[in-house]
């Protein structure tokens, strides 16, 4: 006890020196580590629903360590809980870039309320990857949503067709029963108005193709009237003259959307099949192999125009679609119209197949191609201007180098009627007629 | 810092209650010169630290200070790398820094979320506030950056003194003078010194960076300062900046004698005498066989490479002996400025090396420079863990070329050279893995449900599949169990390869040194099974090396490739075809472009069918969609490159590829969907790959077939042939059009022989005997290789009918020519017109089509007619003939629309069918229905 005393005091400095020389020791260690150190407290601030902190743990933790799969996933699903999805992308493209599935389910699931088709885009991605059911349940799930998306209006050559509330309204003419009635069927007279058109069962969405009118029922069964010459009805014969009466086509229930020339039929199936019949002696629905699923299909007066899952556009310049040229890749959603296509990448580029419209200055635009500076959810282009949607629903007329934000009813979708009008489906369900060279839309009926 | 002043201060207090306890000799000697000591530990522990921290702290402040001067002049990489220097503080004005860098470098996104964090941090004071607001608002205003960057930086905790220094700094640094501001002349001249280098490395000022550096040295021969000194040796060198050992004698004075200069001079003179050697071996080497000339070669491989070997040295004298010079210097940062060292000289796997090996050192552990350890760390752990996540992000490479500047922090030039930027890009080039290490080769479905997949990739990923090991093999979301693998190459089979390297004139300079550096160290590692080719091509294209196995002979091919000319990427594949064409082995062909050309696509499918794969690279402005799908049709890859310095990788990640193919076979058991896919995925190196394919008809479907007839039947009448016959002509020509006519050998109608009077691949015209009946007639054909092809209907030989005009329901048909056969067989032909009876009043007709054919009726009711005894028809007929209310017609044929169909449009195909055809009609419609066409 005694040599313990004695020595005390000299132990005592020695410790002091030894317990602050340990220390300025593990602070060194600490910080070499602080990288992991900021990841985790990163996730405890995630944990904690703290994402401002968590998104300054986890950025610290990048600056360190750029390579950090935990600290990259924590950003993006920091981003994505505080409202900010689109910072995700850029943060998770080197995890997507090797195809990493926790980072597409993360992205799936930051995109599927805001933009349908940009995540089912990213699902496809997922599945190619994995192969799961679960993520093929998720993809399957993403393509009947945006196979969902209404479609209340379509015109013809010389018909147009109007749904509201199940009930198929049709104005034009009836030379060859193209509205469905018997009324002035093979006469010369137009009906200006719009009337019913004497179709029995519920409608969902309705489409024109040349003098034909096609109908999807709420059982996803196609039905049809007017013209047949070439026998794109898909019944097994041509038709030489004219028949009053919607025409059942399909009884699967499984038809999601139809688009088609005078003389061609293309039919999109709820599983992303596509089937034509038409010209080229095609009397009966032949499935198209030419692709694998397919999410949209749209035509004009001379194409037609297919989107895959995985985001392939094709175009079919002839009337008979079999000799399809691929346009683009990475294209989440597009249209067609007169002028031609016009579609948006994946990386929110807008690029057009023949003439850019003038675009604003303040926008980043190359040849054929811009980048506007908010997410574009769909598009409508014509050769008057642009529609645009946001991620928010809300409409955007691009007209003469202007861009215009419009005070409206959030839009679902938009498409180009035929050649000539942008027909926005809102949501509370009303439909307007837009000509992009005027203002304002008009309503339909 | 706090810590350390409680710890100072508890220092200092102790001290004096200690002495005043020992004055009042209230403590023990002992106790009281112990707990002395042990007040002065920590009051100069707390001291030392305060004041480190203090330091710390204010060169931290002095970091943003400088980023937000580069920021003020729009230059975001320097001020990059000074925001990447601050390690310690993560405060306010960082962030505000942060958030102004990412504005200027319009990641607006990122600037949004930082000005949110940033809005948190404030302290509430007005200052804070306003600058916040400026940094929403200054893009609005002309000087908003420059109000904005001010505003920042009076800001910062720094003294003027210190403010008035950074501001001369960054002057002197970067060259932007303030008007009216003089040359900064610094008492201090070593940091004169430092400035200027810094400055000039900016400037790529060469001469001037040396001659500092070399009177720094010669000022202060520290360890840093020679450290210092080696670096801007390096990057001089890497430019091919002038060194001379002039610049090295003291005081400018010049030496005796350049030493430098006479070694340089005497390896050259080397160098030269065996370029010489060289040339005598190639010209002996064209007049001996082949068999010699590979012996020669390899001498002359040899002495090539001794020649590489003393340019190298003669070019990289001053790095090597910059090398030599900095021997005794043993730290980390030494090892980052040898690292340097062998870039310049081009030795990039020593760089590497000299970069990774010390992370994990006993003097990393040991080390207080922890930016540098963490950053050495970072670069030895992608290395060793094959994850290219990350590193190809601007962090990672600001966090490198943080590195490679981090010897000297305060010089942030160091970090922005050529060197360190190529470095850089070279360090995040290794981590990326160019091409799929899994790959479908090709896919066969023509045994459907039994398919046949062969597939490549890394040695690794096909072993894994070979043993079955965490491997999942999908079809069309069904598992497969049992399935065999079939390992293509064994290892002892030849692998041919051919090289066609774009030689275009865009290739010049960097490109083409980059491909040939590429190919020798492809060559260096070609294993013994492996023979390889070497084409070049630009406007048109060349064999350099037939198929070969000597390395050298490649090697020396491969030195020789020069630049000029357009791009033919279609010369260089056939080249390529026709040199793999006689090659023994598994043939492979890597072409290699960076200009865009029209291609042949018939060329490809020349290469393809004589087994060819194609892997295509691609870098600049190549036409991306071309370049894959030549890789497509072969079952190749196409690997695209940022550009050329990434060739070494992508050739040698292709070695890692080719002759690595394995084939999997399995059988279908869910054979319902018609498009399905193959799967299969290597979950142990998360590789997989899928393959769509189709079953039913396009697999299914046979051969189209070689000769076909046009649907246009021919009718004859009886009248006429009786007219022939008594003429005595015994036949009559009967023309056809089709396709593959030229092959026809043999033709009958029905059962009657024909002569075949003249053909051409479109078109048959056949003698058939005058004498042949009434009837309608299959006409067959036969090739010469012995197949037979049927085309029914195809002749209607019977009595003609006077009239043009029919009625079938609703229907009206008019024509030119009709005939009637036994049974009232009607036969209507030639051009037929269809339209409609219009129903009652007010309707238009709305149908006008026009078959070019034949529409027979059987059992017509048509009036009554004989048959007179010169084989004429007694006929008197009616206007129109009404064929009944309901009825069917056969024909074939092609039907079309007119303009007067009311279902006409411009720009649709009028054709409506084209081949058998069933005309059904009755009162209320009218329908065409398609029939079976006439097969073999």
């Amino acid at each position: 006890m005694k040599l313990r005393v004695k020595k005390l005091p000299i132990i005592l400095p020695l410790l002091i020196l030894a317990v602050i020389l340990t220390g300025a020791a593990v602070r060194t260690r600490l910080r070499q580590n602080s990288a992991a150190a900021r990841t985790n407290l990163g996730q405890i601030y995630l944990n904690d629903l703290n994402y401002t902190g968590a998104i300054t743990e986890f950025l610290q933790s990048l600056s360190l360590d750029p390579t950090s799969q935990e600290a990259r996933l924590g950003l993006a699903e920091a981003y994505i809980a505080s409202g900010n999805s689109d910072m995700a992308v850029g943060i998770l493209e080197p995890l997507t870039d090797i195809n990493d599935p926790d980072a597409y389910r993360l992205l799936v699931e930051s995109q599927k309320d805001s933009d349908l088709h940009q995540a089912l885009l990213t699902a496809q991605k997922l599945v190619n990857h994995t192969d799961l059911p679960e993520d093929y349940a998720c993809r399957d799930e993403l393509l009947s949503k945006v196979l969902a998306e209404p479609h209340s209006y379509a015109s013809g050559i010389d018909q147009r067709l109007l749904m509201r509330q199940g009930t198929v309204y049709s104005a034009g003419s009836n030379t060859l029963g193209q509205l469905g009635t018997e009324q002035a069927i093979a006469t010369e007279s137009i009906q200006d108005t719009f009337q019913s058109a004497q179709f029995s069962a519920q409608a969902a969405r309705v489409y024109c193709a040349g003098r034909t009118s096609y109908v999807v029922d709420q059982d996803g069964n196609l039905w049809a009237a007017g013209e047949n010459r070439w026998g794109q009805m898909g019944l097994n014969y041509a038709a030489m003259d004219p028949q009053s009466g919607w025409i059942q086509l399909t009884d699967s229930g499984d038809v999601a959307a139809v688009a088609g020339t005078t003389g061609t039929l293309l039919v999109l199936k709820t599983d992303g099949s596509l089937w034509y019949a038409g010209q080229g002696s095609v009397m009966q629905l032949q499935q198209v192999t030419d692709f694998g699923m397919v999410c949209a299909i749209a035509a004009n007066d001379r194409q037609v125009a297919v989107l895959t899952v995985d985001g392939m556009l094709y175009l079919s310049d002839t009337n008979v679609p079999t000799r399809w040229v691929r346009q683009a890749e990475h294209v989440k959603t597009f249209c067609l119209s007169a002028s031609g296509l016009a579609w948006i990448t994946e990386s929110n580029y807008i690029e057009f197949q023949h003439v850019m419209p003038q675009m604003p200055d303040t926008w980043k635009w190359s040849h054929q191609s811009v980048l506007p500076d908010f997410t574009v959810r769909d598009i409508a282009a014509h050769e008057d201007g642009l529609l645009l949607i946001d991620s928010a629903g809300r409409l955007h007329r691009l007209y003469d180098g202007q861009i215009y934000e419009l005070e409206s009813e959030p839009a679902v979708n938009i498409y180009v009627n035929g050649n000539n009008d942008v027909v926005v489906e809102q949501e509370n369900g009303s439909v307007m007629l837009w000509n992009l060279s005027k203002s304002e839309p008009e309503p339909v009926m | 810092m706090i810590l350390f002043g409680i710890l100072a201060s508890v220092g200092v207090l102790s001290f004096a209650l200690v002495i005043l306890l020992l004055k009042k000799k209230k403590l023990p000697r002992t106790w009281g010169a112990s707990l002395l000591v042990c007040a002065f530990i920590l009051s100069c522990a707390g001291g030392v630290g305060a004041v480190r921290q203090f330091q710390k702290r204010t060169q931290e402040y002095s970091y943003i200070y400088m980023a937000l001067c580069y920021l003020e002049q729009w230059q975001s990489d320097p001020a990059a790398l000074y925001l990447k220097r601050v390690t310690d503080y993560k405060g306010y004005h960082l962030t505000a820094a942060q958030t102004l860098l990412e504005q200027v470098r319009n990641n607006d996104t990122v600037a949004q979320l930082r000005l949110d964090v940033l809005e948190n941090m404030q302290d509430g004071s007005q200052e804070q506030h306003r600058s916040l607001v400026r940094l929403q608002t200054w893009r609005q205003a002309e000087d908003g950056l420059e109000s904005v960057t001010a505003s920042l930086r009076a800001q910062l905790p720094l003294s003027e003194g210190r403010r008035e220094k950074l501001d001369h700094f960054f002057a002197m640094e970067s060259g932007n003078r303030y008007p009216g501001e003089q040359e900064v002349d610094s008492t201090d001249v070593e940091e004169n010194l430092w400035l200027q280098i810094n400055k000039s490395l900016g400037q790529q000022d060469w001469y001037e960076a040396l001659t500092s550096a070399i009177l720094l040295v010669e000022q202060k021969p520290s360890a840093s300062n020679r450290l210092l000194l080696a670096e801007v040796i390096a990057d001089v060198t890497y430019c091919d900046g002038a060194i001379s050992t002039y610049q090295f004698a003291s005081d400018g004075t010049p030496v005796d004698t350049d030493t430098q200069a006479q070694e340089y001079e005497a390896l050259m003179v080397h160098y030269q005498s065996l370029m010489d050697q060289l040339t005598l071996l190639e010209q002996e080497m064209t007049l001996l066989d082949e068999a010699e000339r590979e012996t020669l070669a390899e001498q002359s491989e040899e002495l090539s490479e001794q020649a590489e070997e003393i340019l190298l040295q003669a070019e990289n004298i001053f790095a090597l002996r910059a090398l030599n010079s900095i021997a005794d210097i043993h730290s980390l940062e030494a090892q980052v400025v040898r690292a340097r060292l062998y870039y310049a000289m081009h030795n990039y796997q020593q760089a590497v090396e000299t970069l990774t090996s010390p992370a994990g050192s006993v003097q990393a552990f040991l080390s207080s420079n922890q930016p540098l350890v963490n950053s050495l760390q970072l670069v030895s752990k992608v290395y060793e863990s094959n994850s290219e996540v990350g590193v190809d992000t601007p962090e990672f490479r600001e966090e490198i070329q943080v590195l490679l500047g981090s010897v000297h922090p305060q010089l942030i030039q160091l970090g922005l050279t050529p060197l360190a930027m190529d470095f850089t890009e070279r360090i995040i080039s290794d981590q990326k893995t160019y091409g799929t290490g899994l790959y479908v080769v090709s896919l066969d479905a023509s045994q459907y449900p039994r398919i046949r997949v062969r597939l490549g990739g890394q040695s690794e990923v096909i072993e894994t599949i070979i043993n079955k090991k965490q491997v999942t093999l999908h079809d069309t979301r069904t598992t497969v169990e049992t399935y065999e693998v079939e390992y293509d190459s064994q290892g002892t089979e030849l692998n041919s390869i051919c090289f066609v390297v774009d030689t275009s004139g865009s290739m010049g300079g960097a490109p083409i040194r980059d491909a040939q550096e590429a190919l020798k160290l492809f060559l260096n590692k070609m294993p013994k099974n492996m023979e390889a080719a070497l084409v070049r091509f630009d406007s048109s294209a060349e064999t350099l090396v037939k198929t070969t196995q000597s390395v050298a002979t490649l090697k020396n091919a491969v030195s020789g490739l020069c630049d000029g000319g357009g791009t033919d990427i279609t010369a260089g594949i056939a080249e390529g075809t026709a040199v793999l064409s006689n090659a023994q082995g598994a043939r492979t062909m890597i072409m290699m472009t960076d200009g865009q050309s029209d291609i042949d696509l018939n060329v490809v499918q020349a290469a393809v069918d004589q087994g060819i794969t194609i892997f295509t690279i691609g870098f600049g402005s190549v036409n991306d969609d071309l370049l894959q799908s030549i890789s497509d049709m072969s079952g190749g890859q196409y690997i695209r490159a940022d550009s050329s310095t990434e060739l070494i990788n992508v050739y040698s990640s292709l070695q890692t590829i080719i002759g690595n193919t394995v084939t999997v076979t399995y059988t279908v058991e869910d054979a319902e969907d018609v498009m399905r896919y193959f799967f299969l995925m290597d979950g142990e190196r998360n590789q997989s790959v899928r393959r769509e394919y189709y079953v039913g008809q396009k697999e299914l479907l046979q051969e189209e077939s070689t000769v076909r007839l046009d649907n246009v039947p021919v009718l004859q009448t009886r009248e006429d042939l009786n007219r022939m016959l008594q003429r005595g002509e015994t036949s009559f020509g009967v023309t056809y059009n089709g396709t593959g006519l030229e092959f026809v050998t043999a033709a009958y109608v029905g059962d009657y022989a024909c002569q075949i009077d003249s053909q051409s691949a479109n078109y048959l015209r056949l003698n058939v005997p005058t004498q042949i009946p009434n009837g309608v007639f299959t006409v067959t054909l036969q090739t010469q290789d012995g197949e037979t092809y049927s085309f029914p209907d195809m002749l209607a030989v019977g009595f003609g009918l006077n009239c043009w005009d029919y009625r079938a329901g609703r229907l009206r048909l008019t024509t030119r020519r009709a005939l009637l056969l036994e049974d009232n067989l009607l036969v209507l032909g030639d051009g037929i017109q269809l339209s409609e009876v219009p129903a009652e009043d007010g309707t238009v007709n709305t149908l006008n089509l026009r078959l070019v054919g034949m529409l027979m009726f059987p059992g017509a009711n048509l009036p009554t007619m004989t048959v007179a005894e010169n084989g004429t028809l007694q006929q008197t007929v009616p206007d129109q003939i009404d064929l009944g209310d309901t009825g069917v017609g056969q024909g074939k044929g092609l039907l079309r629309l007119n303009r007067d169909d009311k279902a006409f449009t411009n720009y649709v195909d009028t054709v409506i069918l084209d081949g058998d055809l069933r005309l059904e009609y009755n009162l209320e419609q009218t329908r065409i229905i398609p029939g079976e066409e006439g097969n073999p």
